[in-house]
């Protein structure tokens, strides 16, 4: 991994997991709508 | 169209074109053109790398794609997140520290240069057939609804991004994206407003989308696996994992966007931009599409969306069965919406029992709809041998053009155009570079000087447009358009993804052994089109195709006997 240092957080990895978080809470709000809705 | 939809319309595309070609007009070197100055900032990336992929298919056809499907197609796009991690991590640092100018580069400093040749001509016929099929879906739809000629549609864009792309190379094509992601947010966002005002005063937003939830529209996860069903959350994350790890990872118009970044960090942070809000974009086009579909349910839609070829159909021999199709038609619509409103009041209600009455009324007077359509369709063929009966890709145009207050109109259409030009200009400074870097430099003309580089690549990107439009006019084969575009993709994209990640990753593999796996991997994929393409969804070609490579070439290595090859 590189060396620079991103902005905002301490570590690259802490970026990387706001991605995927963001990717699986969206998934399980999907999910969720879809059961409720249908 | 009125004077003021003339005026938006032909306003913001020559603003574009023209601040595009300004500003970029200090491209003068081949470096410059080729990989702009490298001065990008991380958001800018982020908006080049969204408006590439977004083309004027997305938002003609996603929302076509939810009226009738739902909005499950959303699902498509759970691999992308995961795609821009893994390729901020491994494939990023690389093309850095390699400063290459296309990634095909890499594949010769890692194998040889057959190897490299054979990933670029995949790139070069993946993406010139795309970049035909990205300027002909704008064209057939908009020459048809507006009734202007497909010659003259397809001309209009195809010279539009001649000019600014040939002028300014990969710079004016970041610096148009930027106001053409402009023009097609704010015209989306517009739409989906204006499509949910037009609904009857007594339905409120809460009714619209339990309205459309009860009617199998919220399908957003689906969590049944099927090999041939194409959208569901496992072919979303896996599949289209794969499909996103190339097209971002391999294919040149994506890796020129994010290597005409400031640095390294720049580049990610775009990478990271598009995978936190490209789910959200798709999810909101879809919901537009739903909202369609609900107005839709409180007012007539046409029997078919291409009124054009209504109408020409009306005036053959099969005019009066059309006719005659078209009552039956208002005749079930009537009754579908007499099982709305039952449903609405349902709803209203909390009443399930009179929910589960008005859907089972709501589904029989909708297969009769479709019924019906399906014969009017017949009698459009008929009427019009070799005639395009899919109508999808209009329902979402049509809305905008019968129903929508004029300015709004051509601001849509502004949107459709800009979402043609940014796509275009991507694929075709993308081709110019592969053609210059990859064949011409490397296999023809080693020796040039820079400026005979800059005038080819000039050149290849007029070369490029014209065989796009040629593409364009000819294609008329796509029974859903975004669906084809995808499947031309994941055709090519595995074999490319296969030998990019025996490269990063199996070190032990030369360069003869991934070269004829990845002949084979490409065949099979081939194989698996044309023989079992009801069997196998197309997402899974691209696992297929990258599986086929990875594992062939690591047997191909054992069985050969010495490194260098089989």
């Amino acid at each position: 991994m590189s060396p620079e240092k991103p902005p905002l957080f301490q570590s690259w990895k802490t970026w990387y997991k706001l991605v995927l978080a963001v990717m699986l809470m969206q998934v399980v709000v999907y999910f969720l709508i879809t059961k409720y809705f249908s | 169209m009125s004077t003021l939809d003339w005026l938006v319309l032909l306003g913001s595309l020559t603003f574009i074109v023209l601040y595009g070609t300004w500003k970029s007009r200090g491209s003068k070197n081949v470096e410059s053109y080729l990989k702009g100055d490298q001065q990008l900032k991380w958001w800018m990336i982020g908006v080049s790398i969204m408006a590439t992929q977004a083309s004027a298919v997305t938002f003609l056809s996603t929302p076509g794609q939810a009226i009738e499907d739902g909005m499950r197609f959303v699902q498509f796009y759970f691999g992308l997140p995961l795609a821009m991690v893994i390729i901020s991590v491994t494939i990023l640092p690389i093309y850095y520290r390699l400063k290459v100018y296309t990634a095909y580069e890499y594949l010769e400093t890692r194998f040889d240069l057959k190897t490299r040749t054979l990933a670029a001509i995949l790139f070069l016929i993946l993406r010139g057939l795309s970049a035909g099929i990205t300027l002909f879906a704008p064209s057939l739809v908009l020459s048809t609804l507006l009734g202007w000629n497909i010659f003259f549609t397809t001309l209009l864009i195809g010279i539009l991004v001649i000019v600014y792309t040939v002028s300014g190379g990969s710079q004016a094509v970041s610096i148009t994206q930027r106001y053409q992601m402009t023009v097609i947010l704010s015209g989306m966002a517009l739409a989906g407003i204006m499509a949910f005002t037009l609904l009857p005063g007594d339905i409120s937003f809460l009714d619209s989308v339990r309205v459309a939830g009860e009617l199998g529209k919220l399908n957003m996860v689906t969590t049944d696996f099927q090999w041939s069903d194409r959208y569901n959350i496992w072919s979303g994350l896996l599949a289209s994992t794969f499909l996103f790890l190339s097209y971002f990872g391999t294919d040149q118009s994506q890796v020129a966007r994010y290597l005409g970044g400031k640095s390294l960090t720049e580049s990610r942070m775009g990478l990271i931009f598009n995978g936190l809000l490209k789910i959200p974009m798709q999810f909101l086009i879809l919901f537009i599409g739903v909202l369609v579909f609900v107005f839709y349910l409180f007012n007539q839609p046409p029997v078919f969306h291409n009124q054009v070829l209504l109408t020409q159909a009306k005036q053959a021999q099969t005019g009066q069965e059309i006719n005659l199709l078209e009552n039956e038609f208002s005749k079930a619509y009537e009754e579908k919406q007499t099982a709305v409103l039952r449903l609405v009041k349902g709803i209203h209600e909390s009443n399930r029992a009179v929910i589960g009455t008005a859907k089972k009324q709501y589904f029989e007077s909708k297969l009769k709809e479709d019924r019906i359509k399906k014969r009017t369709r017949d009698a459009i063929a008929m009427a019009m041998p070799g005639a395009k009966t899919q109508d999808r890709d209009y329902i979402f145009l049509n809305f905008v053009l019968h129903y929508l207050p004029h300015g709004v109109i051509g601001l849509i259409l502004a949107v459709m155009f800009s979402a043609a030009m940014s796509s275009m200009s991507s694929e075709l400074s993308a081709l110019a570079s592969t053609t210059t870097v990859d064949v011409y430099k490397r296999i023809v003309k080693a020796d040039a000087t820079a400026t005979n580089y800059l005038v080819s690549s000039k050149w290849f990107t007029v070369l490029w447009a014209l065989l796009a439009m040629g593409f364009a006019m000819l294609a008329s084969f796509a029974e859903n358009l975004i669906q084809f575009v995808n499947i031309v993709g994941s055709l090519f994209y595995g074999t490319i993804l296969g030998i990019f990640l025996v490269a990063f990753y199996i070190k032990r593999v030369k360069s003869n052994a991934v070269f004829w796996a990845a002949i084979v991997a490409e065949s099979v994929v081939l194989g698996c089109y044309f023989y079992f393409y009801e069997e196998i969804a197309f997402l899974y070609y691209n696992i297929i195709g990258c599986g086929v490579v990875v594992l062939l070439s690591a047997v191909f290595q054992t069985l050969s006997r010495t490194n260098e090859g089989i």
